[in-house]
């Protein structure tokens, strides 16, 4: 059905209004400004093309933070996507106090990072610090880890990966919840179980000869070996599919949910 | 490998619980720790040897100082108030736009949704500093309005706000029309109460940034009777001056509790919304 045009453009315009006024227009108010020699404040301006990035370019401290920013990123990126699926692989596994890990491990996310900044200071406090104390109880050397040049930006991207990996974590048990269950069962026939539901249930490895074909298959389930068509092709391992429950009783076993 | 069946079973599940306690002790070690210091008096502080519970009990004291040195009350109450008031106007403007993005038809559609993925892209901080001269420019510098106004669109929460608006069903608007119900009507009554789930998702999201938001407060409010929780922790521990840190996570503390403990009662929305937004954003 056909909206009357006014009406749309009411229900529209409060949102476009303050879309222009707050994020577009400002931000090519940005882009061009970045072309000026204004100063914060001033009246007049002019213009100096590409200037302003050329020096921006230029600038050590700039070139130095950019790389920091880059290390960064990747550090925490890394990090928080690695022990995100981690937990959330661990967690999936079994029932056991699914709620309370999830729970733990999302907290971080949901604290006021400033607030915990405070409290991460004290941690790594030089002296008084938990992280030092601990340290020292096993015979470590303490560290200044927010003053030691080398150590600053570690210790930073450790900081937020513990904020950040509560996310992935549960983007992840997301992820792996909407698995179809013919993908599961699929896999339960290739012999992954419920204990390492990521790991893919991948090809037979095959290592045979043609001499002797069906000699080197491995698999974790019984495998017979096929000449593939064509004279020149390599023979193939192909896994025989077998029940889930002769599956448990591959090395990975575990009950299925 | 011969173990039976049951033994696997047990060792399987023992390991997972070493890996996942471990994990989540040192998750919530800062937690911990936070809690147990804002209960020591200063001397147990600063020790020598490491002791995890305080031997006296400072807890009256480090949080009286913690509620009279600054005004953490008004802090947290500015917290809420700003980010109350920034959700309600983020939801007043965008359910409208979203509806007419997913259900109307309309000359320039293709290019305004553009122009909406566009703005999606935008970091806060790019928009800081015409944002700020304008608001000089209003008079509006250091008052909670400055918090509040630019923040009233969210482009995230229309792109959102589209996509559920897309799955729900054509005949269900075109009933309401048949109903005479006029658009707006149609926006407030029947395409709003469809939408809770994805709102609270929103509102997750809106309220947790906003709540935790100190880099445009700082540029802003000077006047630290105005000042939210993160810019009030600041305050404070400029005025601790990091000597005293049984207050100062005391302050802490209190300024984290609020938003924990509504994750901690509503956990189960919480993280539906942050996968809502996640899988389907």
């Amino acid at each position: 059905m056909r909206v009357h045009p006014l009406n749309t453009l009411l229900l529209l315009s409060p949102a476009t209004v303050l879309l222009l006024v707050f994020l577009l227009g400002p931000v090519a108010v940005v882009a061009v400004l970045s072309l000026t020699d204004w100063q914060f404040g001033a009246a007049t301006l002019n213009w100096v093309g590409l200037a302003n990035y050329a020096e921006l370019w230029s600038d050590p401290v700039f070139r130095q933070s950019l790389a920091n920013t880059l290390l960064y990123l990747v550090l925490v990126t890394a990090g928080a996507v690695a022990i995100g699926l981690g937990t959330a692989l661990l967690i999936e596994s079994d029932t056991q106090l699914r709620g309370f890990y999830r729970t733990a491990f999302f907290m971080p996310v949901a604290s006021t990072l400033i607030a915990m900044a405070v409290v991460w200071q004290f941690l790594l406090h030089p002296s008084a610090g938990l992280v030092n104390h601990m340290l020292q109880w096993v015979g470590l050397q303490p560290q200044d880890w927010l003053n030691n040049r080398r150590l600053a930006l570690y210790s930073l991207a450790a900081i937020g990966v513990w904020q950040m990996a509560g996310l992935a974590m549960v983007l992840f048990l997301a992820g792996l919840k909407s698995i179809p269950q013919d993908v599961r069962d699929a896999a339960a026939l290739d012999g992954v179980t419920a204990a390492s539901p990521g790991r893919c249930s991948g090809q037979p490895r095959c290592s045979s000869s043609p001499s002797a074909p069906s000699a080197h298959c491995r698999c974790s389930t019984p495998c017979t070996c096929s000449r593939a068509a064509g004279p020149t092709s390599r023979p193939r391992c192909c896994c025989t599919p077998s029940t889930p429950k002769a599956s448990a009783s591959s090395a990975w076993a575990t009950p299925a949910p | 490998m011969m173990l039976t069946f049951s033994a696997r079973t047990f060792l399987f599940r023992a390991l997972r619980h070493l890996l996942l306690m471990a994990g989540a002790l040192v998750f919530l070690a800062p937690f911990i720790w936070m809690v147990l210091t804002s209960l020591k008096p200063v001397d147990e502080v600063f020790t020598r040897e490491l002791t995890l519970l305080p031997t006296r009990l400072a807890l009256v004291e480090n949080y009286t100082e913690a509620l009279t040195r600054v005004p953490l009350l008004r802090y947290l109450w500015n917290g809420l108030l700003v980010c109350t008031a920034i959700l309600v106007l983020q939801i007043v403007v965008l359910l409208p736009a979203a509806y007419a993005f997913a259900k109307l038809q309309f000359r320039g559609k293709t290019w305004a949704w553009r122009l909406v993925l566009l703005a999606l892209m935008i970091p806060h901080q790019a928009t800081a500093i015409p944002t700020y001269v304008m608001l000089h420019h209003l008079g509006m510098l250091n008052t909670l309005s400055a918090l509040i106004v630019p923040f009233s669109i969210s482009a995230f929460g229309i792109f959102l706000m589209r996509q559920f608006f897309r799955t729900v069903p054509d005949d269900l608007v075109h009933a309401a029309r048949l109903d005479g119900m006029s658009e707006f009507e149609l926006v407030w009554r029947v395409m709003l109460p469809t939408a809770v789930p994805a709102l609270f998702a929103f509102a997750i999201f809106s309220v947790v940034w906003h709540w935790n938001d100190y880099f445009w407060p700082l540029l802003v409010i000077s006047s630290p009777e105005l000042a939210t929780p993160p810019l009030g922790t600041m305050f404070f521990r400029n005025e601790e001056a990091g000597i005293n840190y049984g207050p100062l996570m005391a302050g802490t503390v209190l300024i984290t509790a609020p938003l924990l403990l509504l994750f901690i009662a509503a956990q189960k929305r919480f993280i539906e919304g942050v996968t809502l937004t996640g899988v389907k954003g």
